[in-house]
């Protein structure tokens, strides 16, 4: 199985930006060449000139945009060699010895290096035979570079070549040919052997691998099979103009290698945008089996397959939800490819391994990948976050109920009952004492119940207070009304409830009754008040108005704030209405939840 | 004053229970038996019937009314023949209201309080036993201080205010007489204006009276 991790950094070696004014310059020079400088060039005319002037630039162009693309591949830099080697190639029939010698070493540069795109594309690397092959192109240019420099005779040999050969050993003829033999039966050889290998890879290729890749491998198919006709052109001899021809288009084809690494770069980019406008059309929430196709569709790899990390199970789990053991065993010899946030595994991808042989698509989809599954990560920790607070909210607030209630039974059943019995038993005495008795003793006893009697009173109203026990007795109605009968402003009720409320709610609605009537009150004068409570569709509306100045502000004093929490810890809304001049609304709607019988 | 009036008391605060029954055996009355719950006093009540059963609002299992369903239930079984006097430690409109609309014969509503005046709440306990409405001063005094717009009640002057509140709280014109030391006459009179000015008409009966009297306070 084949695995890789995807981070955020998508190389860590720079693309060369300084290098490529020279880079240029050199190619401008070395495309001029051929164009300006006659009579140099053995059988190629001009065409084929302006022909190899072109491939020059191609291939230094694709080179450039391959090397910005992936720094760390070395393939941008064989193709801009190749293609800067090409045109002093072909510098057969220069004046001076010394150019005739770099002409040689540029034509087995160029070759050599022009076959290592082809055979190492896409990873650039050089594995098993492939140097072996590179080897065998670079020797088979050797030896007829060596034969046509040692063996040619300037008068007899091919138009243009009008110094003395320095290099010649003997001008024989017969050598010429028996070396061009040699020469075209192995050339020949390889080349048939080249063109299998390379429609073997290309008939192999699957998926997303196709984009980039098959361009490639037939701009170099096309290459190899001109070659071949140039080979067995020049083989059976054939001259003139036919020869002309193929020469020409032999020149051509060494433009096909870079024109297919440039075709391949555009399918890719439109590939890609085409991903990210699937994973965009997906929404922010994609689940797993709609991101699933939508990848699978726009890599053209059926068989992908995504799996997203759960972290309250540990482990990748597929589309049900269920946990995954292992991912090898579900990928099963396909390629693994994980996506991470700081160190955290986030999705993992299976598909084709030649997937693989594009990092830059690989990349690029996991960036797309990542950023919808962590939005959607993240969108469900704030909903989760946001229940807990919630349910946190409602049962402190409940909690909150609970301990009043304690409370006021504490009171009820503790200090009022031992003070009320006191007065029992102070009445008994005050009872017992005769009309003759001390008035100074009669006197102490009526103080003592006296201040007894009001010490209950204090005692009553703060138990009330903390929670009104009527409100446990009789419900939400009769509680309202008691605050009503103690409202110190005229206080007009309109309740209509058939049945008691959970507590929670009856609680919530007595408080913001009871904090909205004292601060009615709060404003003296004539004014009313007005209480309406209905049940209104699983709701209990609430609203307290009175006709007072208007005018409070609600973001002043905690009682409206703290009422607001209340009131939104049961899950309902409170809403004030409080315009000078129109009296104040304090209205509340409080969601009555379902018993749970 | 010739038979003692037999009283049942019920309170599941023990403290409050005996203090009770203390003052009522100094008063004079005769305590037939004791108990904690509503069920204890109801077999209490159906094994030896006593004149009046004094029972506290508030009442294992729930602790909310189930001195009131007691009540309920002994003021529809003995059909008015037994006076209940419910206590309780806080003073609401809603119970008195209710106890002494459903009351058959003698009902009352107090305050625990009340107890600790010990011939006041004698006093009570025998206007029960005859058959009177008891309603607590408190109740009374909420309902008719209440804060309400501008109507009838304030046409009524300071004497028949307070003639009012005596008798919601379910006085005898006697009684009446006697507090506010004024004649029987005066007293009617004084009634007569209060029923014509709340257009109230004039009641049957005592109990009637506090009925309408309260449930018009309670507008």
């Amino acid at each position: 199985m084949t695995s890789a991790v995807v981070r955020d950094r998508r190389s860590t070696r720079p693309f060369e930006r300084t290098l490529v004014p020279g880079v240029l310059a050199m190619t401008a020079i070395s495309s001029l060449i051929p164009i300006l400088v006659d009579g140099w060039w053995l059988d190629l005319g001009l065409p084929g000139r302006y022909a190899l002037a072109v491939a020059c630039w191609l291939s230094v162009l694709a080179g450039l945009l391959a090397r910005q693309r992936r720094p760390g591949n070395p393939i941008g830099i064989w193709l801009a060699i190749s293609g800067l080697l090409a045109p002093p190639a072909f510098l057969v029939g220069a004046s001076s010895s010394a150019l005739i010698v770099a002409s040689a070493i540029a034509f087995v540069g160029a070759a050599g290096f022009g076959a290592m795109v082809p055979i190492s594309f896409p990873a650039g690397r050089l594995d098993g035979r492939a140097p072996l092959a590179i080897a065998a192109v670079a020797v088979t240019c050797l030896i007829y570079r060596v034969q046509q420099v040692v063996l040619f005779d300037p008068v007899k040999s091919l138009a243009g070549w009008t110094q003395p050969n320095p290099f010649a050993i003997r001008a024989d003829p017969s050598a010429v040919g028996v070396f061009e033999a040699a020469y075209g039966a192995f050339g020949i050889a390889f080349l048939v052997l080249f063109a299998v290998w390379l429609a073997r890879r290309w008939a192999r290729l699957t998926g997303p691998a196709r984009l980039s890749i098959s361009p490639v491998l037939t701009g170099a198919l096309f290459f190899v099979a001109c070659s071949l006709m140039q080979a067995f052109a020049q083989a059976a001899g054939v001259g003139g103009d036919a020869m002309a021809i193929v020469q020409f288009v032999h020149t051509l084809s060494f433009s096909a290698v870079p024109l297919g690494f440039m075709a391949g770069l555009l399918r890719v980019r439109m590939a890609r945008s085409a991903i990210a406008d699937l994973v965009v059309e997906l929404g922010d929430a994609p689940e797993p089996a709609a991101l699933r196709r939508a990848l699978g569709t726009a890599l053209g790899d059926p068989s992908l397959e995504v799996s997203l990390w759960s972290r309250e199970q540990a482990s990748f789990v597929d589309t049900d939800g269920s946990a995954i053991a292992s991912l090898d065993a579900v990928a099963g010899g396909r390629a693994v490819t994980l996506l991470e946030r700081d160190g955290e595994p986030l999705v993992a991808i299976i598909h084709d391994p030649a997937l693989l042989d594009d990092p830059g698509l690989v990349a690029s989809v996991a960036a797309t990948v990542r950023l919808t599954v962590e939005n959607d990560r993240l969108a469900q920790e704030v909903r989760t976050q946001l229940t807990e607070v919630r349910a946190s909210r409602a049962r402190i607030v409940e909690a909150t109920d609970a301990e009043r209630r304690r409370l006021e039974r504490d009171i009820h059943d503790g200090a009022q009952q031992r003070l009320v019995a006191l007065s029992y038993d102070l009445g008994r005495a005050r009872s017992r004492l005769g009309a003759d008795a001390d008035p100074e003793l009669t006197r102490t006893l009526s103080e003592a119940s006296e201040e007894l009697r009001v010490a209950l009173t204090e005692l009553r109203e703060l138990a009330r207070g903390i929670h009104p026990a009527v409100l446990t007795q009789a419900g939400l109605g009769p509680a309202i009304r008691a605050l009503a009968e103690r409202s110190t402003v005229p206080t007009e009720l309109r309740v209509e409830l058939t049945r008691r409320l959970p507590a929670a709610v009856e609680a919530t609605a007595y408080f913001v009754v009871s904090e909205a009537l004292t601060n009615v009150g709060k404003h003296g004068g004539d004014c009313s008040a007005q209480i309406t409570l209905a049940e209104v569709s699983d709701c209990l509306e609430l609203e307290v108005r009175d006709d007072g100045p208007g005018g409070a502000d609600p973001s002043s004093g905690s009682g409206l704030r703290g009422l607001r929490d209340r009131v939104e810890a049961i899950g309902g809304s409170l809403e004030l209405d409080s315009r000078p001049g129109h009296g104040t609304s304090l209205k509340a709607n409080l969601p009555i939840p379902e018993v749970v019988v | 004053v010739n038979e003692p009036i037999r009283v049942a008391v019920a309170d599941d605060a023990v403290l409050l229970r005996e203090g009770v029954v203390r003052i009522l055996a100094d008063e004079g009355f005769v305590v037939i038996g004791q108990c904690g719950t509503a069920e204890a006093l109801l077999s209490l009540v159906r094994e030896s019937p006593p004149d009046v059963a004094i029972v506290d609002i508030r009442m294992p299992p729930s602790f909310t009314n189930e001195g009131l369903v007691a009540a309920s239930s002994i003021m529809h079984e003995f059909e008015g023949r037994i006076g209940v006097l419910v206590l309780s430690q806080y003073v609401e409109t809603e119970f008195a209201l209710r106890i002494v609309t459903e009351g058959r014969g003698g009902v009352g509503y107090l305050l625990k309080d009340r107890v600790a005046d010990v011939g006041e709440f004698a006093d009570s306990v025998r206007r029960v036993a005859r058959g009177g409405s008891v309603v607590d001063p408190e109740v009374v005094s909420l309902l008719v201080n209440r804060r309400r717009a501008r109507g009838p009640l304030d046409e009524l002057t300071e004497r028949e205010r307070e003639v009012l509140a005596l008798m919601a709280q379910g006085r005898s014109n006697q009684a009446i007489c006697e507090r506010l030391f004024i004649t029987p006459k005066t007293v009617e009179a004084h009634i007569a204006n209060i029923f014509s000015k709340l257009e109230l008409l004039p009641a049957a009966d005592d109990h009637r009276r506090v009925l309408a009297v309260l449930a018009y306070l309670r507008r």
